[in-house]
């Protein structure tokens, strides 16, 4: 146990008993009497905001063991002490009352409540009946501990790669354009580029309702004289382009187009940055057979393949006129001005999402607008751990922690000797990825017959819910186990529902957008019988091992998470009463912290992070023994891995020689267009008020107040048309299923003619019943942001 | 301006455009999110400019009201005169701090927004925010924190198109705000009882504005906390320093207790 838990324990016991003393005497009541005593009113501790990937770091007020009260933290560099409204109201999503508090066996058509044990060991048996049968699904939202933890469990302990998040469904195609182009995955700038650009291009992109700490990071600097050029390309107006100086609309997939047609220009006016490309630029395009390493091509060949995107064809395709596609390139191709470009699911949730990925962080290294501070391609993340557990751990079904890929002999030695596992256990054949995995689960006979769904909500979030998730209803001798907080649309369908503990009910470390890891501690009790998901997955690992499962003990005939206390004890943490007996949280990440080294993805020890507000790395040791971070990679003045005397070093470039790659990609139109049967394109997406499926942020009145259920927002002129007024009942109806909305005139955003935006988080209609399973070849992500519908008036009104 | 005029105007006059005129039972579910300051529509002028939804806004185009035709000395803006004492009810207090607590999940938390708002705009906001004022017998508070760009980032209205929804049960329980600085003595100025993070401008409440009972009696003073110390101990941050450090006492005698006074040691003869 660490000096830490020792104060804060202590601490929690101590003020547990000044507020007993203190209520029972009345002493609260008179804040006389509370400055006579320097203070009273809450304890506050830092943890990072529960909700989106920006990560910033609230201050947590606690009073009695209840979270009380919620402040932006004034000492986190990412949030500066400013939040969103759903960070300031974060606290409530502990208290909804009907948290689940009990795990529960489905039997027959009725949920029961049962043990913990009965739980753990139903969970082992089923996995010990059919171990390669048996499937992991997590998320973005998974602490580094547990999805290190889940794994561990699956990879090492299994041999077994069916394990993959619902960030596969959120950030995959990000991952694979920063793996195309650079050979290693996430950004090289960081928020501080916020801080420097001169223009801010949002690509597809609402960050003003999406990630608000960081548009207002940008668009706040304008009221201390700053000159911001704000560009928004996108299919709808947003809150976003109320703060722009132009708005750009493009047809869906205009972006591939527009990109291209920037390329060209920079090298029809030869006003790309010649010294950079020659310097530090590789060109690749598809060869024969598709992957991430794609051909080499000479730069004669991009030209010529470029050619054909003068501004009238882009404007074609993309709909945006030729003077704006020519006003974008002689904005990039100006030295003296720091553009950023900003992008999310607009440019991942696409079909050819590393296209677009690669496409912009080529314009960006083409233009040498890379690596100086306000110079960035930037990606942002949804969850607050894409990153750090996701990316990093690696919990995808082709991947092994630290970058490392199953496929691959040497990573795989690599990680067995990190577990001490006898050589062979990893399995070297990927798993199912996401959609895969939901597909041979609904399909009688398939390959997955058991699937655990951690932190994550599918039955909402996953395309085509009809084909994906519904259809387990109907099929017998499927067996779902949802770890969960409130009763979601995936718990429905569950066959054991185990309660879980919520964000700071739980120690924790989540990795942010910018590579920033961010630690917590517990400072309150779950409710009911609620319990940590970590310590689920090493129960469960435990019981398998009394079971007889020769994977879950090393090749020395140790447990898998053999964790030990300072004395060097091993401590039963499989037992829920000795859980907390071990900072479980330090010990696993030290464990994993020997992975991060191979891709210079350095992490420094747990207790760095205690202190301070999320470090990003790489984080490395100083010779005075203080620990660095990284705010800008490759670039040779802050990123310490950079070669003496280079300004720029690509030391992940995959044509090994320090070369980033500019991609050529063909323009391609969406898999779904609009045709006369359906001639609506839908968008679907998030609002600032709800995060992803809305399971905590609805349960808070004040959001719930604003945003209570989802709507089709529609144009006025279509409306008119259609004789759709607001308020009314409205179908929306794809080739794959229909869901009823009201219409919403305009509303939070402005969609031009022929297209409509439908939010996705409100369970009680799944617009993911009528979402495209569509994919891109490379990432697996499917498109949420365009497929092809038609709108029909309800007859009478909603319920 | 004409923009801020129409702002203005539609934002007090309009509450919140609804199909029926009728409040929605939802509300009533979670009290704190009620209206708690129903407009007193006898004090608007008669001729004052009709008030209009953000929809019909949208239809029929700014131009249909004429924004230039009215200032805001025609809606009835009272004029305070700030070298005036300001007498306080202070029995008026607990029910003003009970009304605020409403739109608030915690105190602290950023309040909601009681009307209707733009929903891709903020510059209505700011029409009436940026100064603070008061018509109708509604009042538009001053934004007691620096000015944010993102208004609706931290502060959201009811949604204009709601369907009666009721809304989830949650008990949490937001920590409350002080009834009251304490004194040094009676006459001393108080100190700030709560956070002044996010609360730079304390005549955003404790303004001619401010509800009654939580008013300053000296609006004239703009220098507040010349005289009212604010306390770092409430702060809603970990605090750096878990205890005060002192000197250490001054070494006295072996065994002598030096917290109790002693007779000085006769001095040797």
């Amino acid at each position: 146990m660490s000096p830490h838990d020792l104060d804060r324990r202590d601490f929690l016991k101590a003020s547990a008993m000044v507020a007993a003393t203190a209520v029972a005497s009345g002493v609260l009541a008179d804040p006389h009497a509370a400055f006579a005593q320097g203070g009273g009113g809450p304890r506050w501790q830092k943890a990072p905001c529960r909700f989106c990937g920006t990560g910033c770091h609230v201050q947590v007020g606690v009073e009695n063991g209840r979270v009380v009260g919620i402040a932006g933290d004034q000492e986190a560099e990412v949030n500066k002490g400013l939040l969103c409204v759903k960070g300031y109201h974060v606290g409530g999503i502990l208290y909804g009352e009907d948290r689940l508090r009990q795990p529960l066996l489905r039997r027959g058509d009725a949920m029961v409540p049962i043990s913990w044990d009965e739980a753990i060991d139903t969970i082992a048996r089923r996995v010990l009946s059919a171990p390669d049968r048996f499937a992991f699904y997590g998320s973005g939202q998974w602490t580094i501990p547990e999805g290190y933890a889940a794994q561990k469990f699956m990879k090492g302990g299994l041999g077994n790669n069916n394990i993959d998040p619902n960030a596969r469904l959120c950030m995959a195609s990000a991952v694979t354009g920063f793996l195309a182009t650079y050979g290693v995955d996430e950004p090289a700038g960081c928020y501080d580029d916020l801080d420097a650009c001169d223009v801010l291009i949002t690509w597809g992109n609402n960050p003003a309702e999406m990630h608000p700490v960081l548009f207002s990071r940008v668009i706040d600097r304008r009221s201390r004289g700053d000159q911001i050029t704000l560009i928004d390309i996108s299919t709808r107006r947003t809150r976003t382009t109320d703060h722009a100086q132009d708005f750009l609309e493009m047809k869906p997939h205009g972006d591939l187009a527009i990109a291209l047609g920037i390329a060209h220009l920079l090298i029809e006016n030869e006003t790309y940055d010649h010294d950079f490309v020659e310097k530090y630029c590789a060109f690749r395009a598809q060869g024969e057979k598709p992957d991430l390493l794609g051909e080499a091509i000479s730069f004669d060949q991009y030209v010529q393949f470029l050619s054909p995107y003068t501004p009238e064809r882009v404007a074609e395709l993309s709909g945006v006129p030729a003077a704006k596609i020519r006003m974008l390139a002689d904005l990039f191709a100006r030295r003296d001005a720091r553009i950023t470009s900003l992008w999310c699911m607009g440019m991942n949730q696409h079909t050819m999402g590393t296209a677009i990925n690669c496409l912009v962080h080529g314009v960006h290294l083409l233009s040498g607008h890379f690596g100086r501070p306000g110079d960035a391609p930037t990606s942002l993340t949804g969850q607050p751990s894409a990153c750090g557990t996701v990316r990093e751990v690696g919990t995808l079904a082709h991947a092994l922690p630290g970058g490392r890929v199953v496929a691959n002999d040497e990573h795989r030695k690599q990680a067995e000797g990190f577990w001490n596992l006898p050589e062979g256990r990893i399995n070297a054949k990927p798993g199912h990825h996401t959609v895969s995995m939901w597909d041979q689960f609904c399909t009688e006979g398939g390959a997955i017959d058991t699937i655990w769904v951690q932190v994550t909500n599918p039955g909402q979030t996953l395309p085509n819910l009809n084909a994906l998730f519904e259809r387990k209803a109907t099929l017998r001798d499927k067996f779902l186990i949802v770890s969960e907080v409130y009763p979601t649309a995936t718990t429905e369908l569950a066959d054991l529902i185990l309660p879980a503990a919520l964000w700071v009910e739980k120690n924790g470390i989540y990795g942010n957008s910018e590579r920033r890891t961010q630690q917590w501690f517990k400072m309150v009790s779950p409710p009911g019988q609620a319990r940590d998901d970590c310590w689920m997955t090493i129960a469960v690992a435990h019981r398998l091992m009394e079971l007889g499962h020769p994977g879950m003990k090393d090749k020395d005939g140790r447990f898998l998470f053999d964790i030990k206390d300072e004395q060097g004890r091993s401590v039963p943490v499989w037992e829920w009463s000795h859980y907390y007996d071990v900072n479980v949280d330090r010990a696993l990440f030290e464990e994993y912290r020997q992975f991060t080294r191979m891709k210079h993805k350095d992490l420094a020890p747990y207790e760095e992070y205690v202190e301070a507000r999320g470090l990003r790395w790489p984080v490395i040791q100083q010779a005075d023994g203080s620990w660095r971070e990284t705010r800008f990679r490759f670039a040779g003045f802050d990123d310490p891995y950079v070669a003496a005397g280079k300004d720029i070093q690509f030391y992940h470039s995959t044509s090994k020689d320090d070369r980033a790659q500019i991609w050529f990609w063909e323009y391609e139109p969406p898999k779904e267009v609009v045709d006369g049967e359906f001639p609506f394109w839908l968008s679907t997406g998030r609002v600032l008020e709800h995060w992803h499926t809305g399971t905590m942020t609805r349960r808070v009145p004040q959001l719930a107040r604003a945003m209570p259920e989802a709507y089709v927002e529609l144009n006025p002129e279509d409306a008119k048309q259609l004789g759709i007024r607001n308020g009314d009942a409205v179908i929306v109806e794809s080739r794959r299923g229909q869901v009823e909305l009201p219409a919403w005139i305009n509303g939070r955003g402005r969609p031009p003619r022929g297209s409509v935006f439908v939010p996705f988080f409100d369970e009680s209609k799944l617009i993911n019943k009528v979402t495209l399973e569509a994919h891109d070849p490379f990432s697996k992500q499917p498109d949420y942001k365009k497929c092809a519908v038609r709108l029909r008036k309800a007859t009478g009104t909603l319920p | 301006m004409a923009c801020a005029v129409i702002g203005f105007v539609v934002g007090i006059g309009a509450g919140v455009p609804r199909p029926s005129s009728e409040e929605p039972d939802y509300l009533l579910q979670v009290e704190g999110l009620r209206d708690v300051t129903p407009m007193k529509s006898s004090r608007v002028p008669t001729d004052a400019p009709p008030a209009v939804s953000y929809d019909d806004l949208g239809a029929r185009g700014p131009s249909a009201y004429k924004p230039s035709r009215y200032t805001v000395a025609d809606l009835g803006v009272p004029v305070v005169d700030l070298s005036k004492e300001v007498v306080i009810d202070p029995k008026a207090k607990p029910g003003s701090l009970a009304e605020r607590a409403l739109r608030r999940a915690y105190n602290g938390a950023p309040p909601v927004v009681p009307h209707a708002t733009e929903q891709i705009s903020d510059r209505e906001c700011v029409a009436c925010h940026s100064t603070g004022l008061e018509i109708g017998g509604k009042r538009a508070s001053l934004i007691p924190h620096a000015y944010y760009a993102n208004c609706q980032q931290c502060h959201v209205a009811a949604s204009p198109i709601l369907p009666e929804h009721p809304l989830a049960q949650n008990s949490f329980a937001g920590m409350p705000a002080p009834t009251e600085g304490g004194r040094a003595w009676k006459g001393a100025p108080p100190v700030i009882p709560h956070s002044t993070w996010m609360r730079e401008q304390c005549l955003s409440c404790h303004g001619p504005l401010g509800k009654a009972g939580m008013q300053t009696p000296h609006p004239g003073r703009v220098n507040c906390m010349q005289c009212h110390a604010r306390s770092s101990a409430l702060d809603p941050r970990e605090p750096t320093v878990a205890t005060l450090v002192y000197r250490p006492p001054v070494e006295l005698r072996h065994g002598v207790n030096p917290m109790q006074e002693t007779a000085p040691e006769a001095e040797a003869p």
